[in-house]
C-alpha cells in the first residue's frame, strides 16, 4: 500500500473478555471471549474517504474506536502517520490524538448536556491549551458546519438531531484534525437532515482536505461518499477495494448480498434478491474456517477447514474468499438489466 | 371495485398535551383492498405511528380519535364496543411493532404467549394448538421450532423475535396486518428475509398489509401503493412506481432527492431547508409552506385540498381552482431545492 | 421509535414554561414547600425582630401556661415564651442541619465519585467503608463522636454529616455509573480530556441536580436527627433553644402542660413536610431534563 497512508492497521485484534473471577483471568481463558475484530490490516490513504461497512457484530465500530485510541488493541498495531500509537509516549500520544477526531453515533448523547454549544466547541482548546491565535472562533466553527451563530448559546437538548450532529462535527473539527472517523453519520436523523450531513461531509473534505473513515451499515451512504470501501463480517475484512469495483463487480458473496439488498426506488421491485439464509453468528463463537461459510451459497468442504486470506485480485482490490472467481462471474452475469438502465447517470 | 378491506375516511387524531390539543393526524383518508400492501411513509412526527395505534384503538390515555371513520369490512372500528373490539383485534386486524423485545412478554415462553393468543380467540381444539404453533414458527423460518417454543424472548436474537411477532400476528390469520417499522431495527440482510416473509404472506394467505415506515427504500421494495404523510396530513398517494418515478408533491420530491446512493455520487443531495414544524405551531394553511421551494402567497392563505382518486395530491400547484398560477411568489420562495 | 406521545416540539423541550422557581410554584405541594422554606429563612434572618420575647427570659410566675394573649403558644417550665423559643430554635436547627447536610453531600459526593469513577478495587473498598458507617447504629456513632469531641452545635453537625454521608455516597455512585455510560463522556475522552476534567466538568454537573433534590428532601431528617440527639441530651445543651431541647423539657411536663410537645411536634412536622414537598417538586421539574442528562 502507498507510503502516504495516513493510518495503517496491522494485524489488529480486539478481543473482549467477560469480567470473570481471578482464576479465569490469570489463566487468560480465550474461550468465550468476544472476537470483535480479528487480524485486520487496513490502510487509509490521506485525502480519501474510506467506507467501513458491516452489519451488527462486524466489529466496524470497535475498529473505529481503536483507531482513535478509545480502545487499545488486544494485539496488532495502529500506526498514524507512521507512528505506532501503542508505543508512543504520553506526550506524543496526546499530540497524535489531536490529529484524529471522532464523530459519534448518537447526535445528542455525545454532547455533554449541561454545557452550551459555545463551551462544547471551545473545550478542545482548553484541554490542549491551544493559544488563542491558533483557535478557530466559535462563530467560524459554526459557520463551517452551516449553523447560525445563535446556536452557540443553546444547550444540546434544545437542538434538533441534525443540529446536534453538526455541533458534533464542528467540535471534531475544532482541533483541525487530519483524520475524521464518522460513526454512522446519518443515524437518528430524518431523510433530509441526513442528506444535509452527507453534503456537509463531502464539502468539508474538499474545503479542508480531510481524510475520512465512515463507519456505517448503510451501503447507500457509503456508495455516495466513499472512494474506497472495506466490508467487514464478524470481525474480519472480507473485501476491500475502490468503490467502483465494489459496486460493479463485487467478489465476495457477502458483499454481493449486501449490494443486492439495496432497494432501488423507481426500479420496480426485482424479486430476485440474494437472500442470505440464517443469521449472523455470535462473535463469541465464530464459525470455523471461513466465517461466512454457514450462510454462503458457494460454501464447500474447504470453507469449513480453511480460513481464506485477503488476496489481491486487481490493483487495490482485495478479497478474502476461496471462490471469488465464481462469485465474480455470477455477479456480472446475473446483474439485473434494470441496473444498467440509467447508464449515464452512473458515471 | 369490490369493497375495500379497510377504508379510512377523514381521520382526525388528537393528543392532549399540557392542556393543549395536538393534531397528530388530520384529514387522513385511504383504502386498503384485500391482499394489498399499502405503505404509509413519512419522517418522524408525521403521524404514521399514531395511525397504526388508532387503527387498533391502542392510543395512549391522552390520545383520542376526534373525527372521521375507520371502516374495517364496513364497520367503524372507532364505534365498536369493547367486546367487539376484542374480537377484531388479533384475529382480524393484527399489529407488529418495531422493537420485538419490548413487545413480547419477557416472563412467558414463546410458546406460552402464542398459546395465549390462540386461546383468547378460541381457535382450534386445545390439543391441536401446540401443533399449529410449531407449524407457524416453522412457516416464519425459525429453525428448531419445536425446541424454540420453550424459550424466553431474551434468549432469542432480534431477527427471531421479529419472526415470532409475525407468527403471533398470523396465528389467527388476520385479514389485515398493521406493521409499524417492522424492519427498522434489523440488519439489512435480515430485513430482506422479513420482507420476503411478508410478501409470502400476502401471496399465500391474501393478508393485506399496512406497512408503516420512514424508509422509502424498504417501502418501494414491498408496497403496491403508498401514502406520504407530513405533519399529520396525507400529502400524496399513488402506486409505488408512479410515486417514485413521477412524484408530484414538493415534499415527496424533496424526500426522494435526499436519498443517497451510488448513482448519485457526483451530485449534491437535495435537502429541505428548515425543519418539520412542531404540531403545536403549524403554519396556518399549507403545512409545508415554510419549506417549499415553490411556495406562493396562496399557500399561506388557503389550506390545499386533497384531490384525486387513486392518485392524490394535497398541493395548490395541482389544483386548478386554487389560484396558484396567478398567485404572486411568496417572499421566501427559492428557485429550487437547496 | 417509541409509540406514545409524539415528540415534544423542539423549541419548548422543557416541561412547562418559565424559570425553575415559577414551575415549582405551580405545583401546590411545591408552593407549600416554597412557602415553608421562605418562612423559615425569614425567621432565621429576623428572629430578634419577630419573636415577642427573649427566648432566655424567665418568668417563673407564669410557667407552664397554655396559649394566651401574652404568650401565643404558652410558656415552658421556666416561664419562657414558647413561641420565641421555637422561633429562635429555627436558627439552631438550620445552623446544625444545613452544614450537616451539606457536609454529608460533600463527603458523599467525594466517596461516590471515587467509587463510581475509579471502579474496580477502589470501588469495592469504598463500598465497604460506606457499609461500615451505615451498619454502625447511629446513636452509638453519635455517642462516640460526641464523647470524643464534646457536645456542641458544630460537633453535632459533624456527627450528622458522617452519619448521612453513606446515603449520599451511594446515590452519587449510582449516578456516576449511569453518567459514565453516556457517549458524551467517551467523546470528551476522545478529545483528550483528562480524568479530573471529565469528573469536574462533565460528571459532577450532571449528577448534581438529583443530589440537590436529595438534599432538599433530607434536610428535615437532619433536623429530626438533631432534635433526637438533643432530646437525648447528647447534642446541644440547654438553655440553647434547640427544638429537641424544647421537646425534652416539655416531655417532663407533658401530662399537665403538653403545649411544648404539641407545638414543637407541629413545627417539626410542618418543616419536614415543607422541605420534602419542595424537594419532590424540584425533582419533578428536573427529572424530565434528567432524561436528557442521564441517557
Amino acid at each position: 500500500m502507498s507510503a502516504e497512508s495516513l493510518v495503517q492497521l496491522r494485524g489488529v485484534r480486539m478481543h473482549f473478555f467477560d469480567k470473570r473471577g481471578l482464576v479465569a483471568q490469570v489463566l487468560r481463558h480465550e474461550a468465550g471471549a468476544v472476537h470483535a475484530v480479528d487480524d485486520v490490516d487496513l490502510d487509509i490513504p490521506g485525502g480519501q474517504i474510506v467506507g467501513l461497512v458491516g452489519e451488527s457484530g462486524s466489529g466496524k465500530t470497535t475498529l473505529g474506536r481503536t483507531i482513535v485510541g478509545l480502545q487499545r488493541p488486544t494485539a496488532g498495531a495502529v500506526l498514524f502517520d507512521g507512528r505506532d500509537l501503542g508505543r508512543a509516549s504520553r506526550a506524543e500520544l496526546r499530540r497524535l490524538r489531536r490529529r484524529m477526531q471522532m464523530i459519534f453515533q448518537e447526535p445528542h448523547a455525545s454532547l455533554s448536556p449541561r454545557h452550551r454549544v459555545a463551551s462544547l466547541l471551545s473545550e478542545p482548546y482548553r484541554i490542549h491549551r491551544i493559544s488563542p491565535e491558533e483557535r478557530s472562533s466559535v462563530g467560524e466553527l459554526l459557520e463551517m458546519v452551516e449553523l447560525s451563530p445563535e446556536i452557540a448559546s443553546h444547550f444540546p437538548h434544545q437542538l434538533s438531531g441534525g443540529q446536534a450532529r453538526r455541533v458534533g462535527i464542528a467540535r471534531a473539527l475544532a482541533l483541525h484534525p487530519e483524520l475524521v472517523v464518522a460513526d454512522e453519520p446519518t443515524s437518528g436523523l430524518d431523510a433530509s437532515a441526513a442528506a444535509a450531513v452527507l453534503n456537509l461531509i463531502k464539502g468539508l473534505r474538499e474545503r479542508l482536505g480531510l481524510t475520512y473513515l465512515v463507519i456505517t451499515h448503510d451501503l447507500n451512504v457509503v456508495g455516495y461518499l466513499a472512494d474506497t470501501i472495506a466490508v467487514m463480517y464478524l470481525g474480519q475484512l472480507v473485501e476491500i477495494g475502490p468503490a467502483e469495483r465494489i459496486y460493479e463487480s463485487p467478489a465476495h458473496p457477502y458483499t454481493q448480498a449486501l449490494l443486492s439488498a439495496l432497494p432501488e426506488p423507481g426500479d420496480g421491485r426485482v424479486e430476485r434478491r440474494l437472500l442470505l439464509p440464517g443469521e449472523i453468528p455470535s462473535p463469541r463463537t465464530p464459525p470455523a474456517g471461513c466465517r461466512f461459510h454457514t450462510r454462503c451459497a458457494y460454501a464447500q468442504e474447504r470453507s469449513r477447514l480453511e480460513s481464506p486470506q485477503l488476496e489481491q485480485i486487481e490493483p487495490d482490490h482485495l478479497v478474502a474468499c476461496h471462490f471469488w472467481r465464481e462469485v465474480r462471474a455470477a455477479a456480472t452475469a446475473s446483474r439485473p438489466p434494470e441496473r444498467r438502465r440509467d447508464g449515464d447517470s452512473r458515471h | 371495485m369490490s369493497e375495500p378491506l379497510l377504508r379510512v375516511e377523514g381521520l382526525e387524531v388528537v393528543y392532549r398535551v399540557q392542556g393543549r390539543r395536538l393534531p397528530a393526524v388530520t384529514d387522513l383518508s385511504f383504502d386498503v383492498a384485500p391482499g394489498e400492501i399499502l405503505g404509509i411513509v413519512g419522517e418522524s412526527g408525521c403521524g404514521k405511528s399514531t395511525l397504526g395505534l388508532a387503527l387498533l384503538r391502542l392510543l395512549p390515555q391522552n390520545g383520542e380519535i376526534a373525527g372521521g371513520r375507520l371502516l374495517f369490512r364496513g364497520r367503524d372500528i372507532a364505534a365498536l364496543d369493547r367486546e367487539e373490539l376484542r374480537r377484531i383485534r388479533g384475529s382480524q386486524v393484527a399489529m407488529i411493532f418495531q422493537d420485538p423485545l419490548t413487545s413480547l412478554n419477557p416472563t412467558l415462553t414463546v410458546g406460552a404467549q402464542l398459546l395465549d393468543a390462540l386461546r383468547a380467540h378460541g381457535r382450534g381444539a386445545a390439543k391441536d394448538r401446540r401443533g399449529r404453533i410449531v407449524a407457524m414458527l416453522e412457516r416464519v423460518g425459525i429453525p428448531d421450532a419445536a425446541d424454540r417454543v420453550g424459550r424466553y424472548p431474551h434468549e432469542l436474537s432480534g431477527g427471531m423475535r421479529q419472526r415470532i411477532m409475525i407468527a403471533m400476528a398470523l396465528l389467527l390469520e388476520p385479514a389485515l396486518l398493521v406493521a409499524d417499522e417492522p424492519t427498522s431495527a434489523l440488519d439489512v440482510t435480515l430485513q430482506m428475509q422479513i420482507l420476503e416473509l411478508l410478501r409470502a404472506l400476502r401471496r399465500d394467505r391474501g393478508t393485506a398489509i399496512l406497512f408503516i415506515s420512514h424508509d422509502l427504500g424498504v417501502v418501494s421494495e414491498i408496497c403496491d401503493r403508498a401514502v406520504v404523510m407530513y405533519a399529520g396530513r396525507p400529502v400524496e398517494e399513488a402506486d409505488i412506481r408512479t410515486m417514485f418515478e413521477q412524484p408530484r408533491h414538493p415534499y415527496t420530491q424533496a424526500l426522494l432527492a435526499s436519498i443517497p446512493s451510488w448513482r448519485r455520487r457526483g451530485e449534491e443531495l437535495g435537502s429541505i431547508r428548515g425543519r418539520v414544524p412542531s404540531l403545536f405551531d403549524l403554519p396556518p394553511a399549507c403545512a409545508f409552506a415554510d419549506r417549499c421551494p415553490h411556495v406562493r402567497a396562496v399557500c399561506r392563505e388557503q389550506p390545499p385540498r386533497y384531490l384525486g382518486a387513486g392518485r392524490r395530491v394535497r398541493c395548490h400547484i395541482y389544483d386548478s381552482a386554487s389560484g396558484y398560477a396567478s398567485s404572486p411568489p411568496s417572499l421566501t420562495a427559492r428557485a429550487g431545492l437547496r | 421509535m417509541t409509540v406514545s406521545v409524539p415528540p415534544l416540539p423542539r423549541r419548548a423541550r422543557l416541561p412547562g414554561r418559565g424559570s425553575l422557581p415559577v414551575r415549582v410554584a405551580r405545583n401546590p405541594a411545591g408552593l407549600f414547600g416554597i412557602f415553608v422554606v421562605t418562612g423559615l429563612l425569614v425567621l432565621v434572618a429576623f428572629a430578634p425582630q419577630i419573636a415577642p420575647y427573649d427566648p432566655a427570659h424567665q418568668d417563673i410566675v407564669n410557667r407552664l401556661q397554655g396559649p394566651s394573649a401574652n404568650h401565643l403558644l404558652g410558656t415552658d417550665q421556666l416561664g419562657r415564651d414558647l413561641l420565641s423559643r421555637l422561633i429562635f430554635g429555627v436558627r439552631i436547627e438550620l445552623q446544625v442541619a444545613v452544614p450537616a447536610t451539606l457536609g454529608a453531600l460533600a463527603l458523599g459526593l467525594l466517596l461516590g465519585l471515587a467509587a463510581g469513577y475509579l471502579g474496580g478495587r477502589a470501588d469495592n473498598a469504598l463500598i465497604v467503608v460506606m457499609d461500615a458507617i451505615q451498619a454502625f447504629p447511629a446513636v452509638i456513632l453519635a455517642l462516640t463522636i460526641l464523647a470524643l469531641l464534646g457536645p456542641s452545635l458544630r460537633n453535632v453537625a459533624i456527627v450528622l454529616a458522617v452519619a448521612f454521608a453513606p446515603a449520599y455516597a451511594r446515590v452519587a455512585r449510582a449516578l456516576v455509573l449511569a453518567v459514565k455510560q453516556n457517549p458524551y463522556i467517551e467523546a470528551e475522552r476522545s478529545l483528550g480530556a483528562s480524568s479530573p476534567r471529565i469528573v469536574l466538568a462533565h460528571i459532577v454537573p450532571n449528577i448534581l441536580p438529583p443530589l440537590l433534590t436529595l438534599v432538599a428532601m433530607n434536610l428535615p431528617s437532619a433536623i429530626g436527627a438533631e432534635a433526637g440527639l438533643s432530646f437525648l441530651g447528647l447534642g446541644v445543651q440547654p438553655p440553647t433553644p434547640s427544638w429537641g431541647v424544647i421537646l425534652a423539657d416539655g416531655f417532663e411536663h407533658v401530662r399537665d402542660a403538653p403545649w411544648a410537645v404539641i407545638w414543637t411536634g407541629l413545627t417539626l412536622m410542618a418543616t419536614t413536610l415543607g422541605f420534602t414537598f419542595l424537594g419532590e417538586a424540584l425533582r419533578d421539574q428536573l427529572d424530565p431534563r434528567l432524561a436528557g442528562a442521564l441517557h
